[in-house]
C-alpha cells in the first residue's frame, strides 16, 4: 500500500513537470506563432513532447525493473535506454528533414523538462518562498 | 568502389557519429548509474521517504543525461546533415566534430552524476530541506554540463565551418587538433566539477545552515575546475580559425595535431586534480564555516599549483602552432 503511494507520487510529480514543459512550450510557441515564425514554435513543441515523454518513461522503467532478476533487471534497464534515445532522435531527424520544423528550436524543446525543473527550483521556489 | 572525396565525407561523417554517440553515452551512463546505486543506498536506509529520493535521482539523472543527448543532436547532425563537399578538409572537420563532442560529453555525464547521487542521501539525512538540496545539486550539476556545452559549440563550428579556401595541408591537422583539444580537455573539467558538486550537497546535509557559504566555495572550484577546458577551447579556437599556409612536409600537420593532443591530454589531469581540491575545501568548509576564508585561500593555492601543469600543455601547444 505505502508503495503503491509512493509510485503515485513520482508519477504525480512527473506528471506535473511534463504538464508544465508543454503548457512553457505552448505558451512560448503562441508567442512565436504571433510573431509568425511557425517553425520554430512547431519545432519547439514537437521537442518538448519527445522530452516529456523521454522523462515519462525514465520513471516508469525503474517500476518495471523493480523485482526482476539481476540479468532481466540488467536487459530491461538497457532496452530503455536505448528505446529512450531512439526517442529523442526521432524529433531531430524530423527537425533536420523537413523545413517546417526549425532544428534549433527542435534541440531547445528536447531540453524543456531539464529547462522547466531548473526554472522551477532556481527561479520559481525561491520566489514563493517555497524550501 | 569508387573512392572519391564525397566517400570519404561520407565515412567521416558516419564514423564520426558512431565515435560521438558511442563515447558521449560513456560518461551519462557512468553517472545516471552512479545515481541509481546512491539512491538505492538511500532507499535501503529510509525506505518511507522512496518518493523523496525517486523523485529526486529522476531530477538528477535527466540533468546528467544532457551530456548525452548533446551528443545525441551531434551525431544526427552528422547522419543527416549533407555540408557541400568542396574538398578533404570537409571529411576532416566532420570527423573532428564526432570526437569533440563524444570525448567532450564523458567528463559532465560522469560528474554530474555526482552531486545526482548525494542528494539522494542526503535527503536521508535531512528531509526537512530537499528543496534546498535539490537546488544545490542543480546548480552542481549545471555547472559540470558547461565543459560539454564548450565541446557542442566546438563541434558546431567544425561542422559549419567554411573549408572552401583553406589549404588542405596542413588545415585537414588543425581541425583534427581544434577537436581533440576541447573534447579532451572537457574530460577532466566535468569530472573534477562533479567532485565539488557532490560534495556541496553533502556537505549542506550535514550543516543546512552552510547553505550560502558552500554552495558559494562550491561554484568558485567548480570555476577553476573548468578552466583546463578553457585553454583547450583557446587552442581549439586558434587551430580552428588561424591560416596556415599549404605544404607538402609531413612535419606541419602533424605539429597541429601534437598541439591539440597536448591540450587535450594535459588538460585532462588539472581539470580532476582541481576537482580533488575543491571537494575536499567543499566538505571542510561544510564542517569549520568559521574557517571558509583560510579554506577558501588555502583551495585556491592547491588548484593554481595543480592548474600549472595545464598551463604547461597549452604553452607547448602554442609553440607547436606558432613556433614548428
Amino acid at each position: 500500500m505505502e508503495t503503491a503511494n509512493q509510485k503515485e507520487e513520482v508519477s504525480r510529480f512527473q506528471g506535473r513537470v511534463c504538464f508544465w514543459a508543454m503548457t512553457c512550450s505552448l505558451g512560448l510557441a503562441f508567442i512565436f506563432l504571433f510573431f509568425h515564425e511557425k517553425a520554430i514554435a512547431k519545432g519547439i513543441v514537437l521537442g518538448a513532447c519527445f522530452s516529456s515523454i523521454n522523462f515519462f518513461l525514465m520513471g516508469k522503467a525503474i517500476y518495471m525493473i523493480l523485482g526482476r532478476s539481476r540479468a532481466k533487471a540488467n536487459a530491461m534497464g538497457f532496452m530503455s535506454i536505448l528505446l529512450r534515445y531512439l526517442i529523442l532522435a526521432v524529433p531531430l531527424v524530423v527537425g533536420l528533414k523537413y523545413a517546417s520544423f526549425n532544428f534549433v528550436a527542435v534541440v531547445v524543446g528536447i531540453f524543456a523538462v531539464q529547462i522547466v525543473t531548473f526554472v522551477d527550483h532556481i527561479i520559481v521556489r525561491p520566489t514563493l518562498g517555497e524550501r | 568502389m569508387p573512392f572519391d572525396i564525397q566517400t570519404i565525407v561520407s565515412i567521416a561523417s558516419y564514423g564520426g557519429a558512431g565515435v560521438c554517440m558511442g563515447l558521449g553515452a560513456i560518461g551519462a551512463a557512468m553517472g545516471v548509474g552512479y545515481t541509481g546505486g546512491l539512491a538505492n543506498q538511500a532507499l535501503s536506509q529510509k525506505p518511507e521517504a522512496s518518493g523523496t529520493i525517486v523523485k529526486n535521482m529522476l531530477i538528477g539523472q535527466a540533468i546528467a543525461e544532457s551530456a548525452a543527448i548533446f551528443a545525441l543532436v551531434i551525431a544526427v547532425l552528422l547522419i543527416y546533415l549533407s555540408p557541400p563537399v568542396t574538398n578533404l578538409l570537409t571529411a576532416s572537420a566532420l570527423g573532428a566534430a564526432g570526437l569533440c563532442m563524444g570525448f567532450g560529453a564523458i567528463g559532465s555525464g560522469l560528474g554530474s552524476g555526482f552531486p545526482a547521487g548525494e542528494v539522494c542521501l542526503a535527503i536521508v539525512r535531512q528531509p526537512a530541506i530537499s528543496g534546498r538540496l535539490t537546488t544545490n545539486m542543480l546548480i552542481g550539476s549545471a555547472v559540470c554540463q558547461t565543459p560539454a556545452i564548450f565541446a557542442m559549440v566546438v563541434a558546431l563550428m567544425l561542422m559549419f565551418l567554411d573549408v572552401n579556401n583553406l589549404s588542405v595541408n596542413p588545415t585537414w591537422a588543425a581541425l583534427l587538433g581544434a577537436g581533440l583539444s576541447t573534447g579532451l580537455a572537457a574530460i577532466g573539467s566535468g569530472f573534477g566539477g562533479g567532485l565539488a558538486g557532490g560534495s556541496s550537497v553533502s556537505g549542506i546535509a550535514r550543516q543546512p545552515e552552510t547553505f550560502g557559504k558552500v554552495t558559494t566555495i562550491m561554484l568558485v572550484g567548480q570555476a577553476v575546475s573548468q578552466t583546463p577546458a578553457i585553454f583547450g577551447l583557446l587552442i581549439s579556437f586558434i587551430l580552428m580559425f588561424k591560416i596556415f599556409p599549404e605544404t607538402t612536409s609531413i612535419a606541419a600537420p602533424m605539429a597541429l595535431l601534437g598541439a591539440g593532443l597536448c591540450m587535450g591530454f594535459g588538460g585532462i589531469g588539472p581539470g580532476v586534480g582541481n576537482g580533488f581540491t575543491a571537494q575536499s575545501a567543499v566538505k571542510w568548509v561544510a564542517r569549520n564555516v568559521e574557517a571558509s576564508g583560510i579554506l577558501t585561500r588555502v583551495m585556491l593555492v592547491g588548484q593554481a599549483v595543480s592548474q600549472s601543469t595545464a598551463i604547461y600543455a597549452m604553452v607547448v601547444s602554442l609553440v607547436l602552432i606558432f613556433v614548428v
